[in-house]
């Protein structure tokens, strides 16, 4: 029962102990602030603080309150036949727009046009996309160099081993980001026209997937596939990265390039179609 | 209603199996991950105690060929060097039980004695790797070793170490447990479907921060908001929301509003 | 009375009752407002009490105490992607290139005292709080608890998914770390595929080509301002219009179509919706600071050539990744126009899907022909097709979901990531009509049985 009887019930010691233990538990993490904090600890002691107290007020409610149950009746949700027609009236009789369309009209024209050059801030948000995704930063001449901005050498890289490459001067650029992959020669079966693009089995394509665009950066080495780890989409390096598993729709571009005398490589020009996932006039 | 008691057991059951599958995965009874270094696998092996030579005519040869020259059934050694050998014996994978399956990790079937005798043989096969010299103590540059590893290992073996299939039935192993040496020998030689790194793209020193990187993502200084479970992200992080939380919650609303209270009694 | 007799007018006292505080500050703040009548009539208002009833609150409670963790991280974190160098105490990042965001989230991580565990909580609270609304809105489904006249707070209820969605992608993506980045490309891709306006649209979303400055910025405001405010006034409508209707009850015992059997809101419904606030937050508490979530310092800054895998986002957005990776690899080109591959999964059959999802009361109105107004819920069985519908897409969206981490599941079931992919693919056809269809027959053999005994009704 109620604390008004005599005695404490039961529950009401139980609660009262909870919400005891929510205080000290409260406590407990000052202390635990104090001394410089523990996330683990700092976790159990909040739950302990207010499980006890969550527990504490349920049990006041189910055990030492009565709340029997009672019958509500509904009323109809509508406001009564005649209030929309007092609305209707309400809203049109001084007003009188029904009776002046043509105003009305011009107003909306108004609003149309305003809307329209009240767009323009949110098309500041972004400029037009231009040419900016049929390119990258390679052009003819440019060597390739690692992420550290260093030319890469042929040598460097053992047969079937990889290097993430970048054109000279964009060190880290997103869309420029190319994998120079080494297999051996007589393997690559590649076509004839991309055949000279990929000097003693060193092929160069872009890293970004033709998918969704994440880098394609696992290599299954021992069967020359490059895979994406987003949607598992797979490459087969040796003829030309085309899509052999998986949801991507074209093969990875492949960069020309021919390798100097001093053993850098440098690129013969740009990739010859746009790199990454595929935009409706990615063919004009 | 009689839905009210048998829901409840059923949820108690959902989660008793939730806390039950994360004890198996990931929890204090995960399955063994990888053998340790040469200590225990000097302890599991046999030790004949033969010369390099007779061993390897007994157990590799018929995949290898005799000089190391490689059959249908099995490779060239001529690459592998001490490198190489060293880890596919010290790991298990070699040698097979039959050839043409996949290459797994296992107890290593020699112990400490024959593996150096067997690694000296096939290291004289010709020019492939020696067994790199990795140390991992105080001065390891782990900021380098992290650097190298999300950009070179990250993709295949999980920025967490926990590894990943990558298709082909091939699997990036889970790292965290892999001795030191072992991690060194594997980016040199490049087994299995790995490719290999030679020391102009990772150089010796870059091993020993990977290795020491690797190390210190075991530790609790990496993991200082509790359990990982497995670190594998966001998959296993919605497993935990649904059968620890959701489940937890669900008790908590039936429990709220069970029935035969105190306070249901008319007034 | 005139102004000048009501601003004379003496302090009203009921009766000889022994007047307390509280009779005081009633008295004090009706005088004022007018308010005690309709707070009577709230305090007095009836609920049905189901513990099925309860789930809404979860919801509710989990994006209370997002709210409230939120609000804490937004002194520390700077929605700022220019680079900065970290020397923070986490030794594998020393020296890093990292944005400012990213190191804002470090040091709330590990600098400051229960920054860490405010930021798991946060995080955990936004799984549990779409969990909880998926579990809400089943609810609502199965009980047909959205045919009139609740078909607008059901439309209202789905825009308050959609913005759960949204707020927990924004959210995740703002310490610019390596896995959520890679989603933002990801993002971007699905956005660039929309045929003609495409490349406009995230050019105009993300300000740029992918990778940009002013993304960052974006998704905070978003994230802590445009997305909370709709929330709030969503959910305000949401609860309006459940008090103008009042809510729904299962048949039995006294239950009518016309009258509402429950307990009064106060005291016994309002300290049991307390209670399930407080333990809602401990039950957060507990896990959030037990059990990590979204190490950013183990995947490390955002850089556009590198990658981890596996590669997920939450799981609420699972869904969209198994599409992502079981759709099929068709990029024709019709007329010149090209149809990237990403566009199917990523755009059509989402808005098919939740197109669907968002007008289904007046399909089913429509369907079956019943324009009634309801108040009394159905057992699930005993709508079967109902059942069997809602049945059948859960369980795409669950293949779907599985399909997410399907890399992360061939290793745990020792099986080729390619023979798993191939499996689902089958199965989320195969699957949604099997469980459909058995979630039928087990509804109308229930209803038969039911029907021996026959319910009450209005």
């Amino acid at each position: 029962m109620s604390g008004s009887a005599p005695g404490r019930s039961r529950v009401e010691w139980v609660v009262a102990a909870l919400f005891g233990v929510t205080a000290l538990a409260g406590l407990g993490l000052l202390v635990v602030y104090v001394l410089g904090g523990q996330t683990q600890v700092e976790g159990v002691l909040l739950a302990i603080a207010l499980g006890s107290l969550g527990i504490g007020i349920v049990m006041w409610a189910q055990d030492l309150m009565i709340t029997p149950v009672v019958v509500e009746e509904r009323h109809p949700l509508e406001a009564g036949p005649e209030v929309p027609a007092d609305l209707e009236e309400a809203l049109a009789e001084e007003s009188g727009f029904t009776r002046r369309r043509f105003l009305v009209g011009m107003l909306a024209t108004a609003l149309a046009g305003l809307a329209a050059a009240l767009a323009i801030p949110v098309l500041s948000l972004g400029p037009a996309p231009g040419r900016e995704l049929f390119t990258t930063a390679w052009r003819p001449g440019k060597r390739l160099v690692g992420a550290d901005g260093v030319p890469v050498r042929a040598g460097d890289i053992p047969v079937d081993s990889l290097v993430t490459v970048f054109p000279e001067g964009d060190p880290g650029s997103a869309d420029s980001q190319t994998l120079l992959i080494r297999v051996p020669p007589d393997q690559l079966r590649l076509d004839p026209t991309r055949a000279a693009w990929a000097p003693d089995g060193y092929v160069a394509y872009s890293k970004i997937c033709t998918h969704a665009g994440c880098p394609v950066g696992l290599y299954r080495a021992s069967e020359r596939k490059l895979i994406c780890p987003c949607h598992q989409s797979t490459f087969d390096v040796l003829t030309g990265a085309t899509p052999v598993f998986g949801p991507a729709g074209r093969p990875l571009p492949q960069l020309p390039i021919h390798l100097q005398p001093d053993g850098t490589f440098v690129a013969d020009g740009d990739f010859p179609e746009p790199v990454g996932p595929a935009f409706w006039n990615e063919r004009s | 209603m009689v839905f009210d008691r048998r829901a409840a057991g059923g949820l108690a059951a959902i989660a008793l199996l939730g806390i039950l599958g994360w004890v198996v995965t990931w929890g204090p009874l995960r399955p063994p991950s990888l053998p340790a270094g040469p200590a225990i696998a000097a302890a599991q092996a046999q030790v004949t105690g033969a010369p390099g030579q007779a061993l390897y005519e007994a157990s590799c040869a018929a995949c290898h060929g005799t000089h190391g020259e490689g059959t249908a059934d099995g490779p060239a050694l001529g690459e592998t060097g001490a490198a190489g050998a060293d880890f596919m014996l010290r790991t298990g994978r070699m040698p097979q039980p039959a050839p043409g399956e996949p290459v797994r990790r296992d107890r290593p079937a020699f112990g400490e004695a024959d593996i150096q005798a067997l690694v000296a043989y096939v290291a004289s096969f010709g020019k492939g790797p020696p067994i790199p010299d990795v140390q991992v103590n105080a001065s390891s540059d782990i900021a380098a070793g992290r650097a190298a590893y999300i950009a070179t290992c990250a993709a295949c073996h999980g920025a967490a170490g926990s590894g990943d299939a990558v298709g082909g039935g091939a699997l990036a192993p889970p790292l965290l447990d892999t001795p030191p040496t072992q991690v060194g020998e594997a980016i040199r030689v490049g087994p299995g479907a790995m490719p290999q790194f030679d020391s102009r793209q990772i150089s010796d020193k870059d091993l020993s921060s990977i290795a020491a990187y690797l190390a210190f993502l075991r530790s609790k200084a990496a993991a200082p908001g509790g359990e990982t479970v497995g670190g594998v992200g966001p998959v296993a992080e919605g497993y935990v929301g649904w059968l620890v939380y959701l489940v937890g919650l669900l008790l908590v609303t039936r429990w709220i509003e069970r029935r035969r209270q105190r306070s249901d009694r008319p007034g | 009375m005139t102004a000048p007799e009501m601003a004379d007018r003496p302090r009203v006292r009921g009766g000889d009752a022994a007047e307390t505080e509280l009779d005081r500050l009633v008295a004090w703040l009706d005088e004022r407002t007018g308010l005690a009548g309709v707070a009577r009539s709230a305090l007095r208002k009836v609920f049905p009490d189901h513990w099925s009833f309860l789930l809404g609150e979860v919801a509710l409670f989990c994006y209370v105490v997002l709210v409230a963790t939120g609000v804490f991280l937004t002194f520390f974190f700077a929605a700022d992607s220019r680079p900065v160098t970290y020397d923070g105490p986490y030794p594998p990042l020393q020296g890093a290139q990292v944005s400012a965001a990213f190191d804002s989230v470090m040091r709330i991580s590990f600098e400051v005292r229960a920054g860490l565990l405010m930021r798991q909580i946060h995080h955990w609270a936004a799984v549990v709080f779409v969990a909880a609304i998926v579990v809400h809105v089943s609810r609502i489904f199965f009980t047909g608890a959205f045919r009139r006249p609740r078909e607008v707070n059901w439309l209202v209820g789905f825009t308050l998914l959609i913005l759960a969605l949204l707020a927990g992608f924004t959210g995740y993506s703002l310490p610019d770390d390596l896995l959520s980045g890679t989603g933002l490309r990801i993002a971007y891709s699905v956005a660039e595929s929309i045929p003609f306006i495409g490349p406009w649209l995230a050019y105009l979303i993300f300000g740029g080509e992918f990778p940009t400055v002013e993304l960052l910025g974006r998704l905070y405001v978003f994230h802590i301002m445009l997305i909370p405010a709709l929330m709030i006034g969503g959910i305000s409508v949401h609860l309006l219009i459940l008090y103008l209707q009042k809510h729904t009850q299962f048949a039995g015992g006294r239950a009518r179509e016309s009258n509402v059997v429950g307990r009064h809101f106060w005291p016994g419904q309002a300290f049991r919706s307390t209670g399930l606030l407080i333990l809602t937050a401990a039950i957060l508490a507990l896990v959030g600071g037990l059990v990590q979530i979204n190490p950013v310092w183990v995947y490390g800054p955002f850089v556009p050539y590198a990658v981890s895998s596996p590669a997920q986002p939450d799981w609420y957005i699972g869904w969209l990744e198994g599409l992502l990776r079981l759709g099929p690899n068709w990029q024709p080109t019709i007329l010149g126009v090209t149809i990237p591959t990403v566009f199917l999964p990523g755009i059509v059959i989402p808005t098919l899907l939740f197109g669907g999802f968002a007008i289904w009361p007046f399909i089913e109105a429509r369907i079956s022909g019943d324009h009634r107004e309801h108040h009394l819920l159905q057992w699930p069985w005993q709508a079967p097709v109902r059942l069997a519908i809602g049945s059948g897409i859960l369980t795409l969206f669950v293949v779907l979901t599985i399909a997410g981490g399907n890399d992360v599941l061939a290793v745990f079931l020792h099986v080729e990531v390619e023979d798993l992919t191939s499996t689902l693919r089958i199965l989320a056809f195969v699957a949604p009509v099997v469980v459909g269809l058995i979630a039928y027959r087990l509804g109308v053999e229930r209803r038969r049985r039911d029907a021996v005994v026959p319910e009450t009704d209005a």
